[in-house]
């Protein structure tokens, strides 16, 4: 049974579209980055997912729970964040996990041995609203912790943490999803989720582009690196191939991301054109190259009626 | 419904909060100047002592509207906060159901007026008491019970007035404005009405808060 289960899920803002019919599920201890641009509809999925945005149609389940009871049911066993670290200013770090403990019917033990985990038993006295934005992401990370979650859902994690708290909140993804927890994280740090997600689904301008293992998107997306001549004049031609979806200089080099893999009606297509390539050789795409593509593949098929 | 955690969680909240302390502890400090004030005052002028179970009326006129005041805005203050603040909606994540939340809201409303009225309560009947000297009479009269029973019932109007504006504007600011507004505008209506005629008039004893 699926952890997170979507079928359809819509919302509508008056005449915006903020998420349009988007299906995906989420499997027991998969690590699961959720990816998209800035308003691509991130948040507002994850706050259906979570009861707290009305969906406008379709289904959401949540450890197989449904309806406005089951969400309530499942949100006492997960573990979640929206948008930014939302605590008590007034009150110490140790005293919002003492209201959090007390909503979930946890030990207090428990709240010092997940202040520890997130690095701040020493300022756990200090009131939140003298923290630093890394520290009140740690203390939203240890929110989420203290229950003994089945699921931990945490939105853009990595938000304002210095190079340092990022690799902590990492690891400490990793070692959750080593723990048999089904993680998922909404982040636009792709790097990060490349190194620590398992599976990805990415959304763009409301609508899902792909949902696969991190593993099969990335062997799926390759691109060519093509040197010529002239790489400019490479680089135009190569956009008008019907099947580029994008293409880029670097350095002396033109990569060319392709719909297909068909590299030598690719260079068929150049010598039609005049430009006699000096090498064309396949390049493995990162997380970030391959998301780039997606979106924007996703933006020109919008723009020329695709569907 | 978990009662007790929401007890429990109010709890933590409410004792951190300056906004509380200082309302509180300012509400205390004027009731404490103005009792002695009369107490002393009273105790020099022949045939007005401040003393029980007379001086119930006093303490609980004009300072009886002060406290339900003071607890109205605390209410304010403690409530809308949660909006601003988005911890309602982290609270809902974190398990609470929305009826849980707003029943957690809701305790606060008796918690926060007993505590006022208490403290008017205390204060006053210290002060009439430190000036009662052989009563004839029981402290507190039937009478006088039910007129703090009156008194209470108000305090509590007034405080779910502001309840309903708080959970309704959800910024303290606007719905403290509001609040104020609310009581200008009902003078104004009665007035109004008042001219219409004796019957009329009749009616303005039925505005809400001429009923609290």
């Amino acid at each position: 049974m699926p952890v997170i289960e979507t079928s359809a899920l819509t919302k509508r803002y008056g005449d915006v579209l903020a998420v349009d019919a988007i299906s995906f599920s989420v499997e027991q201890s998969q690590v699961f980055g959720f990816l998209g641009p800035n308003g691509s509809g991130k948040t507002t999925t994850i706050g259906m997912l979570l009861g707290i945005i009305t969906p406008t149609a379709g289904d959401v389940r949540l450890l197989g729970l449904t309806g406005r009871i089951g969400l309530h049911q499942a949100r006492q066993r997960i573990g979640a964040t929206l948008e930014t670290p939302n605590f008590y200013p007034h009150l110490s770090g140790r005293d919002n996990l003492r209201i959090v403990a007390n909503l979930k019917g946890v030990d207090r033990q428990r709240i010092e041995s997940t202040l520890d985990l997130v690095g701040l038993l020493a300022r756990g006295g200090h009131k939140f609203h003298g923290y630093s934005l890394g520290m009140k992401q740690r203390l939203a990370i240890a929110a989420t912790l203290l229950g003994d979650p089945e699921l931990v859902i945490l939105d853009e994690p990595a938000n304002g943490l210095d190079p340092e708290g990022i690799r902590e909140v990492r690891d400490l993804i990793v070692d959750l999803g080593a723990r048999g927890k089904t993680v998922f994280v909404s982040s636009h740090l792709l790097h990060e989720v490349e190194r620590c997600c398992t599976h990805v689904a990415i959304l763009s301008k409301g609508r899902l582009v792909r949902q696969s293992s991190v593993r099969d998107l990335l062997a799926g997306a390759t691109a060519l690196e093509v040197r010529a001549d002239d790489p400019e004049r490479l680089r135009w031609a190569a956009l008008a191939y019907p099947r580029a979806t994008g293409a880029e200089i670097d350095g002396d080099t033109v990569v060319v991301r392709l719909a297909d893999d068909d590299a030598a009606a690719f260079n068929q297509f150049l010598a039609g054109h005049g430009i006699f390539v000096s090498r064309l050789a396949p390049r493995s795409l990162s997380l970030e190259e391959a998301f780039i593509g997606l979106t924007r593949d996703e933006t020109t098929n919008e723009r020329t009626g695709v569907a | 419904m978990r009662t007790l955690v929401l007890a429990r969680n109010e709890f933590i909240k409410t004792r951190r909060r300056v906004a509380f302390l200082v309302a509180f502890g300012g509400f205390s400090a004027l009731m404490a100047v103005g009792f002695a004030g009369v107490r002393y005052r009273g105790a020099e002028r022949a045939g007005h002592a401040f003393a029980l179970p007379g001086a119930w009326s006093e303490i609980l006129g004009g300072p009886g509207v002060m406290s339900a005041f003071f607890a109205s805005m605390v209410l304010v203050l403690l409530v809308a906060s949660e909006f601003t603040w988005r911890t309602a909606r982290q609270n809902v994540i974190d398990g609470l159901s929305k009826e849980e939340f707003f029943a957690a809201k809701l305790l606060l409303l008796p918690v926060v007026g007993i505590v006022f009225f208490g403290a008017l309560l205390l204060v006053g009947g210290g002060f009439a008491l430190s000036a009662t000297h052989g009563a004839t009479e029981p402290l507190v009269r039937a009478a006088d019970a039910e007129f703090m029973g009156g008194a209470l019932i108000g305090l509590l109007g007034w405080g779910a007035l502001a309840f309903l504006l708080a959970i309704t504007i959800r910024s303290s600011g606007p719905a403290i404005g509001v609040f104020f507004l609310y009581f200008l505008a009902e003078q104004i209506i009665g007035q109004l009405i008042a001219r219409i005629g004796p019957t009329a008039t009749t009616a303005t004893r039925y505005l809400p808060t001429a009923v609290f």
